[in-house]
């Protein structure tokens, strides 16, 4: 018993500040979200306003709707394309060639870069007249307007009416596989885990080098594909420095940089209402919660522990 | 290994608590004993080269100064938004605030600002206060008829252009005449003569003869028949520009400016505040006269008003509840100048390059020399004389108010709405925002 309460004692700096710093506020938005707040008065209680306003929103494709539309479009770009980077760069890394540690450090070296200083960076690297990317572009005959456009290269509508073309988010989508060191070095380790006897088993039965990849490699790495996929999402929702810094705080250009963390950061301390910044925080809640339950679900089909 | 008891634990806590505690007492203490002016705690967001100026302005009032002390504190952009509203609810606000943000309405509105009729010692002074400063500067600080604000400095915008583009004509007066300089078929495809941005509907839409705000129904009128006049006008360049060149265009020197597009030549033609003046002087003068130009005011139409713009400025607020009322009104006077401060107030603007917020300030003998070394700046001081010189109207979402009609001019320079549909579409949001917040009071 003493022991149990010299526990609580230690590990009540954490719960205090976990209870006031984050339980409280996070239950407090939850009310706010039913009211009318401008974070200067008392918050005045509306019902249901601000979530119907969120839904005629998504349906009409404005506001909410866009900035939901940005983040997912980002989402969906960048979470697959940073596993199949990681991953094949992870791959590559474990290679025992010389000067491996070099390469691994040369890798993880941008994620220890300033968010801010490298989204400046790559608004000079994606300038369409005067950067570097558009220089080696013009070579193939691209000369994409990067963050002063709004289009999307992916997305479907666009490709059939023929506008498609790079445009900001894509431009963001390119920049988040800046970071992806960090992922790199979760794959390093996990393929560390990876038993050699199953290599050699696989050898000694024919296996090619993409059979060895496809059959023992990737089976082993999918619990760790599943927490970057888990996490991805949870950082996409959160996604705010990049958008924020290339649009100089707007969303622009035609609100295609405005992510839904940017979105709810000006309505609640730009716009003044923090009601209504509130249900979206609270939506965009429920909204990673079913898909990180989707996802676990999913998970009995594609994940392999090895226990 | 001897195991600590959490008795000692918690006590050696205590102790080292209790021995800070005591040591920040006896700093604060002889703090107090050698300062016994009262402290004013100000709050502003300039930053960089700014803030030595500002730094400067406190140093000379503080110097000037037997009962007051005012401490600076630079809190840059946006967070200066914040940390004030939380130190509001930390009931730890600030004596004094200097903000550039639209923000007066809505705070006003939300009963955080003290009315400045408060501050001064009694009504004629109040009175007083009003005439001297600038039609504008006057406008920026008014929420319903009463004044919140304190114009220090006020910021315009004109059209600036480079000599040897627009020749042979003379600096256009009227949209045809600007037109015609700037829908001109050139040479060479690096440079734009004039090119509109979005954020200027403010500026044009005035000009244009256009009115934002209906005050007699209390209504957003960005689809006023002369903005939406104004906004064709200026989609008509998207059109015969097309959008793609546009934004190469625009996206190169993103970081260094509009200022040096117009200096290295890629823009004959650009609507730009006072700041750009001391730059360009510099140019001219390193380039031995190569470089030319000149401002003018915003041309405008048949039925269109002249010396017409959208201004906003920097302004002094004070929190509601403020307890050091004179020591803040002294402040504000010595900086802005009005009460007999206008010479150390022209000091002031001309070490900034900043308009000053009253005439008086202007005529002062440090400020007119500023004008004799850079006579281009003449025409704005001129311009803050004009009741045409008007800012985003004082609504309670007026920041909402300024972002959404951006959003508008926006859709419609990139012709994906037509500019009465998009200003129609920003009508109708703006005011479904303005009547949510006029229910709830």
């Amino acid at each position: 018993m003493r022991q149990f309460r010299e526990g609580l004692l230690f590990v009540s700096p954490w719960v205090i500040g976990f209870l006031a710093l984050t339980a409280y506020p996070f239950v407090l938005t939850l009310y706010w979200s039913f009211c009318r707040y401008d974070l200067l008065t008392q918050p005045t209680w509306i019902g249901t306003e601000n979530y119907e306003r969120l839904i005629q929103e998504i349906a009409d494709g404005d506001g909410f709707g866009v900035a939901l539309w940005n983040t997912c479009y980002y989402a969906m770009l960048s979470i697959p394309g940073s596993i199949l980077l990681g991953v094949g760069l992870a791959v590559l890394l474990n290679q025992k060639v010389r000067g491996q540690a070099v390469y691994r450090t040369l890798f993880f070296v941008p994620s220890v870069v300033p968010t801010v200083a490298t989204a400046i960076v790559w608004v000079w690297l994606l300038d369409p007249q005067q950067g570097l990317a558009n220089h080696w572009l013009s070579w193939i005959g691209l000369s994409p307007n990067w963050f002063n456009s709004s289009a999307e290269a992916f997305n479907l509508s666009s490709l059939v009416t023929g506008s498609a073309g790079f445009g900001s988010k894509d431009a963001l989508v390119l920049m988040s596989f800046w970071g992806i060191g960090n992922f790199i070095l979760i794959y390093l380790a996990a393929l560390q885990d990876v038993p050699r006897e199953l290599y050699e088993a696989a050898e000694i039965d024919g296996a090619s080098s993409f059979k060895k990849f496809w059959h023992v490699t990737l089976p082993h790495l999918t619990p760790v594909i599943f927490f970057n996929a888990v996490m991805g999402i949870v950082q996409s929702v959160q996604y705010f420095t990049q958008p924020y810094v290339v649009s100089g705080g707007t969303g622009g250009p035609d609100r295609s940089t405005l992510v839904v963390s940017l979105h709810i950061f000006l309505w609640a301390f730009k716009y003044l209402d923090a009601g209504y910044a509130s249900a979206v925080c609270w939506s965009l809640f429920v909204i990673v919660i079913l898909l990180t339950v989707l996802m676990f679900r999913s998970s009995k089909h594609w994940v392999h522990y090895r226990s | 290994m001897r195991r600590v008891s959490i008795q000692t634990v918690l006590l050696v806590g205590v102790v080292s608590l209790a021995v800070g505690w005591s040591i920040a007492r006896q700093v604060q203490d002889s703090i107090s004993e050698h300062e016994d002016r009262e402290r004013i705690v100000f709050w502003h967001f300039w930053g960089g080269a700014d803030r030595k100026i500002v730094q400067e302005i406190v140093r000379r009032f503080n110097q000037s100064q037997p009962n007051y002390r005012v401490e600076e504190i630079a809190v840059p952009g946006q967070n200066l938004d914040m940390k004030f509203f939380m130190s509001l609810q930390g009931g730890d606000a600030p004596d004094l605030l200097n903000q550039d943000d639209q923000v007066i309405a809505q705070w006003a509105n939300a009963g955080v600002l003290m009315p400045i009729r408060e501050l001064c010692p009694d009504e004629t002074t109040y009175r007083e206060l009003e005439e001297w400063l600038y039609p504008p500067a006057k406008q920026i600080g008014t929420y319903d008829n009463e004044l919140y604000a304190i114009c220090n400095a006020l910021d315009i915008r004109v059209l600036f252009y480079r000599e040897s583009a627009i020749a042979p004509f003379e600096p256009p007066q009227t949209i045809q005449q600007l037109d015609r300089i700037a829908k001109r078929p050139l040479a060479t495809n690096e440079t734009i003569p004039y090119l509109p941005d979005n954020r200027r509907l403010w500026a044009w839409g005035i000009a244009f003869g256009g009115d934002f705000y209906d005050e007699q129904s209390g209504m957003v009128t960005p689809d006023d028949p002369k903005i939406v006049e104004a906004l064709e006008w200026m989609t008509s360049y998207s059109r015969e520009l097309g959008l793609e060149k546009i934004r190469a265009f625009r996206s190169t020197n993103r970081e260094a400016g509009a200022g040096s597009m117009l200096r290295d030549g890629r823009y004959g033609l650009m609507m730009d505040g006072q700041w750009r003046v001391a730059e360009l002087d510099r140019v001219v003068e390193e380039s031995e006269g190569e470089f030319q130009y000149g401002v003018a005011p915003l041309p405008y139409p048949p039925n269109g008003r002249a010396n017409a713009g959208w201004v906003n400025g920097n302004f002094f607020v004070v929190p509601q509840g403020c307890q050091k009322k004179r020591g803040v009104w002294e402040f504000i006077k010595f900086w802005s100048g009005f009460g007999g401060h206008e010479a150390e107030a022209a000091m002031t603007a001309s070490s900034g390059g900043w308009i000053p917020a009253s005439s008086l300030v202007t005529a002062q003998p440090h400020f007119q020399d500023y004008l004799r070394r850079h006579p281009r700046f003449r025409l704005f001081v001129e311009l803050a004389e004009s009741e045409s010189q008007v800012p985003t109207p004082a609504i309670p979402v007026q920041a909402y108010y300024y972002e959404r009609v951006n959003q508008a001019a926006d859709e419609a320079l990139t012709l994906q709405k037509s500019p009465r549909e998009a200003l129609r579409e920003a009508a109708r949001d703006v005011q479904s925002q303005l009547d949510k917040v006029r229910n709830e009071r």
